[in-house]
């Protein structure tokens, strides 16, 4: 049961197309699960429908339509299907993250990997997978600028929270946490961030700056 | 022969165009929808900003992959104008993206919208009920509406034109679409 959602800022922003495609990427794979979600993006694209009907129409020139017969012969071009790597297979992650390329996954500790998801066009947002495996808990940090997490497998909770399978998730510069992966299940994420997390304690830092992580 | 308005009224039948389209290439129900529907489009990529010599290209490229795609068009899941508003939206995003990353072209045909799990609410319903949910708004709210949604225009520049402020603007967009989700919802 999905019990945390986008507010209808985000939700209006994606369906009109005016986040950046990481932060779409991420607010879609939580759109293809939520039906509630679902159903106020389609209203939207109704309301969409119904302007574009009521809209005034733009005289073309006499020969659109017959110039347009002249290439649709052209046959359309099999589309560049990615195919996911294969330590993604088990998760049955969603479709629109099914089409983005997937890079190496990086382990930064025995249970916490990373990898990330080359979006495209280049996002302004840093886009990747975080997975956790039980009982663990991501090192003390927080964030510069905005941040859209969407829950593809698994649990986990932190001080706002606890996050399940298609929850989604915003913190910003004011939230400061640790992630924690609860005992019986492991976890994987889908995150975009404006720029990469900050972690925050001593031993922490060295961890990143040794990993050299983007993350 | 086959014409695109039904027999028990007089609103034309635009999915069962996309649907011929779909079965067998019906040039003439593929030229109705285009006659219809391109004037209109070639208007919503004006009001996003384009020339009208490019917005007309642009109207005619959503045409393109509603023929090619007509096969994805579900008239159980949603209006034709629906369908094909989400081709031109999907098309004005690819495009605002290619701007800054050419190398995205190869791609064009995969703008028509991914099939979505299916949903209780019948779509044909639920967008005509829309459309008369619109009517029924708040003019200030229907217009600021239009404004972020089909026009795309950023919700600073809406304050702006209107001479309100910002939250305004972003109020009136939440007013209405709890407004239109409740007039849906009664249809459940
Ligand atoms: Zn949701």
């Amino acid at each position: 049961m999905i019990r945390y959602h986008p507010s209808l800022e985000i939700l209006e922003a994606y369906a009109r197309g005016a986040l950046n495609a990481g932060s779409a990427l991420v607010v879609a794979c939580h759109v293809h699960g939520c039906a509630v979600c679902r159903s106020e993006a389609a209203i939207l694209e109704d309301a969409g429908g119904a302007f574009l009907q009521d809209t005034t129409p733009a005289a073309v020139s006499g020969d659109a339509l017959e110039r347009i017969f002249t290439r649709i012969d052209d046959v359309p071009p099999p589309s560049a299907r990615v195919k996911a790597p294969g330590f993604l297979e088990r998760f049955s992650v969603p479709a629109p993250l099914r089409r983005q390329r997937v890079g190496f996954r990086r382990w930064v500790t025995p249970n916490i990997w990373f990898a990330p998801v080359h979006v495209r066009p280049k996002p302004e947002a840093l886009t990747y997978l975080v997975y956790a495996g039980k009982n663990t808990t991501l090192a003390r940090h927080t964030h510069r600028g905005q941040e859209f997490t969407s829950v593809l497998y698994g649990r986990f909770s932190d001080e706002s929270g606890a996050f399940g399978p298609g929850d989604f998730a915003q913190t910003d510069e004011s939230v400061e946490h640790a992630p924690a992966v609860m005992s019986d299940s492991e976890c994987l994420c889908l995150i975009s961030a404006d720029a990469p997390m900050q972690l925050l304690g001593l031993p922490a830092r060295i961890i990143q700056t040794m990993t050299g992580s983007l993350y | 022969m086959a014409s695109a308005h039904n027999s028990n009224d007089d609103t034309p039948d635009w999915s069962g165009c996309i649907v011929a389209v779909a079965r067998s290439q019906d040039r003439q129900r593929f030229g109705e929808l285009f006659a219809h529907f391109a004037p209109r489009l070639k208007n919503f990529f004006m009001r996003s900003g384009a020339t009208a010599s490019v917005a007309e290209d642009l109207a005619q490229d959503t045409m393109l992959i509603v023929w090619h795609k007509a096969g994805y068009f579900d008239p159980a899941r949603s209006s034709a104008a629906t369908w094909i508003f989400t081709i031109a939206r999907n098309l004005r995003i690819d495009l605002k993206r290619r701007q800054r990353d050419p190398r995205l072209l190869e791609e064009f045909y995969d703008l028509a919208p991914e099939p979505m799990p299916s949903d209780q609410v019948l779509s044909a319903e639920r967008a005509a009920r829309v459309r008369l949910a619109l009517e029924q708004l708040p003019a200030d709210q229907a217009d600021v509406v239009r404004r972020s949604f089909f026009d795309d225009a950023p919700h600073a520049d809406i304050a702006r034109a209107l001479n309100v402020p910002l939250g305004t603007v972003k109020s009136r967009i939440r007013l209405a679409m709890q407004r239109l989700r409740s007039l849906v919802e009664d249809i459940k």
